[in-house]
């Protein structure tokens, strides 16, 4: 008899299934899991993320699997951890296109999996690092809605903590 | 389904995951940010006031766009405290404030920082002026330079204080190692002259019962040579903690104990080693591959040559090892800084930067690879000049010779 897969359906409704190690690298997956199925599971296993669409779950699921065998450390100290620069395999399967990126963070997030949420955080925190605001406002597309004066007096206000 | 018109939507991102990202920035950009609308004001602005370290003898490097370590994106790094508590008074931004570390302030300064701030529990970083502390609590802090002419003051106190001191650097001397008992919670221990006493000295203290994670044995003595080091070391430190370790000889000899020692560090981070004519290519290689962030080696005859030159295969067998993982390479013939406690986990302060020339670009290139090698090296000093790497998501890799004031001079 095969080993019980967990059958992971996307918005959209595609079914993906997975070995249980693969989709437990969500967390929110993992405790669905243990709750429904204190005993282990017996048989296949179906979980709906109605939050998240098909080509988005299966990228974040190739994450899941390319990594289920990463023992994420948790002995690091939070501060140091996130001044470490993107694992190089991340950073390669986060090159998508921003609208990508944005959807693979919001996924990372409702389905509780930390460590690709970092590396997506800090692929962002990458993109806005070194820009000036009108920089950021181009890449971002973001219009500003301070008036002139505003944004003076935010200059003011916060003087002393430039870059002196 | 919002349309995004191919542009990157963050402003719709979560608050939290948005307050994240802040978090790994540091002020430099935090600010760029807060400019670009009220949303991301808000949003930078809790980052920006949450944790704020004030210490006068930073060098403005520290605060420099380019620079990211755990240290600066933590914190909100002002040199001068006169100037953030007048600037702090007449605003409600002051109630964003959770966290005040401190360094070499004046007692003046931190009186005012204490009735601005009521609600912060305020620690204090690192002390040396013993002088200060007699109105100040010392439960607050935090690190300490313990000095034969400041250890008495603590012998005093000792008996009635619960110290939360982490991080110690010392002279050596009989007397002050009976602080170290009272130091529990003691992970960073600096120790300089290094000699069999010594070592001696720290057995009898008890340090064996610490949990140390970052070790430095500065100015190491001949004495310590034949296995003697090596041996001590062992029994008193658990090398498998280690994350940090420094090491600097008196001599410019080879020191057979370190080539003991470092194998040993199976979870070392961050290598300092100062002076020697070890190979330490050699040495480096037993350490587990791609483990290694932060290296240097200062005053190493075999890797500089008398004209300032690094030879790059010789650099390159060193850190070929450590590829993936090295984010600070530090390679200079002479010593532009000693291994200061300080310097280790939240900056690296090389001293004043000389301007980078044609030879360390081209040498930097190689290494680089066109940016195919190395994918995490950020920081490469080579002979006190300091370069920044930048890559970029299309460009490719860039190199920033970083340029600093004379004013760091005097702040070293």
């Amino acid at each position: 008899m095969s080993t019980p897969k967990v059958i992971i359906i996307s918005s959209d409704d595609e079914k993906f299934p997975v070995e249980q190690k693969v989709a437990e690298k969500s967390i929110l997956i993992k405790n669905m899991i243990n709750d429904l199925n204190p005993d282990g599971l017996e048989e296949d296993f179906e979980i709906p993320t109605p939050n998240v669409r098909s080509n988005v779950l299966s990228k974040v699921l190739e994450w899941c699997e390319h990594h289920k065998n990463t023992v994420f450390a948790d002995d690091e100290d939070e501060d140091v951890k996130k001044s470490l620069p993107v694992e190089e395999w991340d950073k390669n399967f986060l090159k998508v296109d921003q609208e990508m990126l944005y959807e693979i963070i919001l996924a990372a997030n409702y389905l509780n999996i930390k460590p690709l949420l970092e590396s997506g955080c800090k692929m962002v925190a990458e993109m806005i690092k070194g820009k000036s605001p009108e920089e950021l406002r181009r890449t971002f597309n973001i219009v500003s809605d301070f008036s002139p004066e505003e944004e003076a007096a935010i200059r003011r206000e916060n003087e002393w903590a430039e870059d002196r | 389904m919002t349309s995004y018109c191919g542009c990157f939507p963050i402003i719709e991102l979560p608050n939290d995951i948005i307050g994240e990202i802040c978090a790994i920035l540091n002020q430099v950009d935090v600010l760029s940010l807060m400019l670009v609308n009220k949303t991301l004001y808000q949003l930078g602005l809790r980052k920006l006031y949450h944790s704020i370290y004030i210490g006068s003898t930073f060098p403005r490097l520290l605060v420099s766009g380019h620079i990211y370590t755990a240290f600066n994106t933590k914190y909100t790094i002002v040199t001068s405290a006169k100037v953030f508590v007048s600037a702090l008074r007449h605003t409600s931004n002051a109630q964003l404030v959770k966290e005040i570390v401190t360094t070499d302030f004046e007692p003046d300064d931190y009186m005012s920082i204490v009735s601005l701030f009521p609600w912060v529990n305020i620690v204090l970083e690192y002390e040396k002026s013993w002088a200060r502390f007699t109105c100040l609590d010392l439960r607050l802090l935090r690190g300490l330079e313990l000095t034969i002419d400041n250890y008495r003051f603590f012998q005093d106190k000792v008996a009635d204080t619960n110290y939360s001191i982490k991080e110690l650097t010392m002279q050596s001397g009989d007397g002050l190692f009976n602080i170290i008992p009272k130091l529990k919670g003691l992970e960073s221990l600096h120790i300089s002259p290094v000699t069999t006493e010594t070592l001696m000295g720290l057995d009898l203290a008890g340090v064996s019962k610490l949990k140390i994670k970052e070790l430095f044995l500065q100015d190491c003595g001949p004495d310590c040579e034949g296995g003697r080091l090596f041996h001590q070391v062992e029994e008193l430190f658990n090398l498998d903690c280690i994350k940090s370790f420094g090491f600097s000889m008196l001599y410019n000899m080879r020191y057979r104990d370190l080539e003991s020692i470092i194998p040993r560090l199976t979870n070392v981070r961050n290598i300092f080693i100062q002076g020697g004519i070890n190979d330490y290519g050699q040495i480096l290689m037993e350490l587990k591959p791609n483990s290694l962030h932060y290296l240097c080696l200062h005053g190493n005859s075999v890797y500089t040559s008398k004209e300032s030159n690094i030879d790059f295969q010789q650099l390159t067998k060193i850190i070929e090892n450590q590829e993936q993982s090295l984010s600070t390479l530090c390679v200079s013939r002479s010593v532009p800084h000693f291994m200061k406690n300080t310097c280790v986990n939240r900056f690296h302060n090389y001293g004043c930067c000389k301007t980078s020339d044609e030879s360390q670009l081209r040498l930097l290139e190689q290494i680089l690879g066109k940016g195919r090698r190395f994918p995490s090296l950020d920081t490469v000093i080579l002979n006190g000049r300091y370069h920044l790497i930048k890559r970029h998501m299309q460009k490719g890799i860039e190199i920033i010779p970083l340029l600093i004031g004379s004013e760091l001079d005097n702040s070293v």
